[in-house]
């Protein structure tokens, strides 16, 4: 392909993100305003309940938010235990492959 | 108070000033895409989701049941504990919407932390220079001021152009009183070393470390058709492809793999 519009850049180099590191802020964008939501969500979802159980306290945004971020370290705790466990379980049964795991190939 | 609003702009605004004049363009893009990337990432994902069918249906098929037996259980244990009213759908509902909820929530965690931890051990760069697309452009600047000579050349002979390297040499020479040009600033080529130009030409044409520029063999030609004069002697220098600078004056830029290919014919 031949290309004879080059651009014209003048100046010291200047340093940006390369597309590995877009993408992953990207998907962590994506899944942050995903929790954002949620806790939106589970604020209407416990309030609505408070209304019909006095006991409840009403639910702030903020405590929303921090309820679901402690969900979310259960969550990802819970998810630890289970690999490690699967590794107990399977011991070598399993070999990285590039950033997840894949079962071996049977000898 | 009515100022702070100001003032909080003003120094986010020198903020992004200093970060841009210091070329870390980086410092600027990882909030911006914290802050918007999950609107480009759904038209990204979207389209490589498959859609299994079957497990659709089957969550289709026991949303409804789940949730008519956790009514069931839920309103057998409420009267059961000696509760005057009844146990309410609202609140069946609410549950399993509560239990969604939580596994959406649990998925986006270990999506962010995965992510995170991904993003920090990443073995390749996450930070690119533009240096490269910079020595490009210097290198394609470079070739096309060597085109001007060649272009002054022909017209103080007769319209004919350089028929050997030398030529090339003594044309940029007299034009330009230098024999910078000859060297591409992403190879590691030097300068013709002296200070008279009778030094760059014995320099240039006793060896090819001084010149990052092949002398095209008259009748060249570019894919496009039209002839080459010098070209970039591999594609080391900017790893994505050659300059060539044409008879016209015209530099163009052949992209690998084009440029590979052209080059083995030479």
């Amino acid at each position: 392909m031949m290309d004879s519009s080059l651009p014209v850049l003048a100046g010291m180099p200047s340093f940006s993100l390369t597309d590995v590191a877009r993408l992953r802020l990207e998907a962590i964008s994506f899944f942050l305003m995903v929790m954002l939501l949620a806790a939106w969500g589970v604020q209407r979802i416990w309030n609505a309940l408070a209304k019909d159980f006095p006991r409840l306290p009403r639910m702030s945004y903020g405590r929303a938010v921090a309820g679901i971020v402690l969900w979310g370290f259960v969550f990802v705790l819970v998810l630890t235990m289970i690999s490690g466990a699967r590794e107990l379980m399977t011991p070598g049964a399993w070999e990285k492959q590039g950033a997840t795991y894949k079962l071996k190939d049977r000898p | 108070m009515k100022g702070r609003p100001i003032s909080i702009i003003v120094i986010v605004l020198l903020l992004v000033l200093f970060v841009g004049i210091l070329g870390s363009a980086w410092m600027l893009e990882v909030p911006a895409y914290l802050l918007l990337g999950w609107v480009i990432y759904p038209f990204r994902i979207v389209p490589m989701v498959r859609v299994n069918v079957a497990a659709v249906g089957v969550f289709v098929i026991a949303l409804p049941i789940a949730t008519w037996m956790l009514h069931r259980f839920c309103a057998w244990l409420w009267t059961g504990s000696g509760q005057a009213s009844t146990w309410r759908w609202k609140w069946s509902i609410a549950g399993m919407a509560g239990v969604m909820l939580m596994f959406v929530i649990g998925v986006a965690a270990t999506g962010v932390v995965h992510q995170t931890g991904w993003l920090i051990t990443s073995p390749k760069p996450l930070v690119t220079s533009s240096r490269p697309a910079v020595n490009r452009i210097k290198c394609g600047s470079s070739l096309r001021h060597i085109g001007l000579a060649i272009r002054n050349y022909a017209k103080n002979h007769s319209g004919y152009q350089p028929a050997t390297f030398a030529d090339v040499v003594d044309a940029v020479i007299a034009y330009e009183e230098s024999a910078d040009c000859f060297v591409c600033p992403a190879s590691d080529h030097d300068r013709a070393p002296g200070t008279q130009p009778a030094d760059w030409r014995v320099a240039l044409l006793e060896s090819d470390a001084y010149s990052s520029y092949a002398f095209a063999v008259p009748g060249t030609l570019a894919p496009d058709g039209r002839a080459v004069l010098l070209y970039d002697r591999t594609i080391d220098y900017h790893q994505n492809g050659i300059n060539l600078l044409l008879a016209d004056g015209e530099v163009v830029f052949l992209d690998n793999p084009a440029a590979e290919t052209w080059l083995a014919k030479q």
